[in-house]
């Protein structure tokens, strides 16, 4: 869903302010040592090189210190560009499955996969003329039900708000065996009546 | 267009940076996996790493470099994390009951699109305001071209059921 990119773009953002301090950080520092106007920050920058004699003997005093700084910055690299690259990939709808009570002699449990119960609801909605296309994400273990419509624009969306989705649900939720009505967030893409996006 | 793309960009951006994220944190663990192995050596680095380091001194031109492309990216991922892109959904007078914008600002130059005297509109909707933008050729003036383009957008808005304030602006082109 749109919501759900929107989010991402927002993680994105956070994080590529923070990565930019960082880096903009870390010119400064070299852009004060490329200039003279410091000498050294730190163990690093006497004599005027990267890696002098200074610095190698202090590397090797303090090896597995420095080691390990190196080991757990790599470690949190590898980890925040993992996580935020996981990001880039468009998520898919994280469908919750329900259990019935079914009496039943037949001993185990009986599951309705989410997915099932969102093909059906998508299902439902598509049989009235004026929903063109129909998605659902299904949580029933929290109670949400977050449905995507494409609706084409000439379309009188109270009955399409007010009539064809309370019914479905409705029906969505005889089935599913909820206690009470999930909360419903609707997402409308208007199109053209012939069922292209407009224009 | 950029507010559009902007999304894009982000994502495209985002995901370099992470991989070069990835990049910079393998090569730190081998080699100090590498070392603690007992490895001779460096493992993924050239064997020369060390006289070049020992050689390479703040005031060579790569150092430089570095700063320029460490200013470059820096200035990229401040600017792209300030920037304010366009919204993926506008939010209706509805409970619950989002747009998605695109479709709602195609859907709405094209219902303007068809107003008499209209010959060229763009449309920017998100949750503070929607703004229209028309051009006309018509010997019509632009004010009545404007009251009927408002007229148009306020029952467009008023069926989507859209309550934002909007900003409409007709300009006269030449013929």
């Amino acid at each position: 869903m749109k919501r759900d990119h929107a989010k991402q773009v927002q993680r994105d953002r956070a994080v590529l302010g923070g990565l930019g301090v960082v880096l903009a950080t870390l010119a400064v520092l070299l852009t004060l040592l490329h200039t003279g106007v410091v000498d050294r920050i730190g163990p690093f920058g006497g004599e005027g090189q990267v890696l002098d004699a200074e610095l190698r003997a202090h590397l090797e005093r303090n090896e597995m210190t420095w080691q390990l700084i190196v080991f757990g910055i790599g470690l949190v690299l590898v980890a925040l560009g993992a996580w935020w690259l996981r990001g880039q990939i468009p998520p898919l709808p994280d469908h919750q499955d329900v259990q019935l009570e079914v009496p039943s002699e037949v001993p185990g449990e009986t599951i309705v996969s989410g997915r099932a119960l969102a093909r059906a609801l998508e299902d439902d909605l598509r049989r009235d003329d004026d929903v063109a296309d129909a998605r659902a994400e299904v949580r029933a273990a929290d109670g949400q039900l977050r449905l995507r419509l494409s609706v084409p624009t000439d379309v009188d969306l109270d009955h399409v708000l007010g009539e064809v989705v309370p019914a479905a649900v409705d029906r969505f939720a005889l089935v599913s065996d909820l206690a009470s009505p999930p909360d419903i967030e609707v997402e409308l893409r208007l199109v053209a009546p012939t069922g292209r996006t407009v224009r | 267009m950029g507010r559009v793309l902007l999304p894009v960009v982000v994502r495209i951006v985002s995901a370099l940076l992470a991989l070069a994220l990835i990049a910079l944190g393998v090569v730190a663990i081998a080699e100090v996996v590498g070392a603690w192995l007992g490895h001779d050596g460096w493992v993924l680095l050239p064997d020369d790493t060390s006289e070049r380091l020992t050689r390479w001194r703040w005031d060579d031109l790569t150092t430089r470099w570095l700063i320029v492309g460490l200013f470059v990216t820096a200035a990229v991922a401040l600017a792209l994390a300030i920037a304010r892109p366009a919204p993926m959904t506008v939010l209706a007078d509805r409970p619950s009951v989002r747009f998605e914008r695109h479709a709602l600002e195609r859907a709405l130059a094209d219902d303007l699109d068809a107003v008499d005297g209209v010959d060229r509109v763009a449309v920017r909707a998100d949750e503070r305001q929607i703004v229209v933008r028309a051009e006309t050729a018509r010997r019509l003036s632009a004010e009545q071209v404007h009251t009927s383009v408002d007229q148009r957008l306020a029952e467009s808005l008023e069926r989507l059921r859209l309550g934002q304030p909007t900003d409409v602006r007709v300009e006269r082109t030449n013929p």
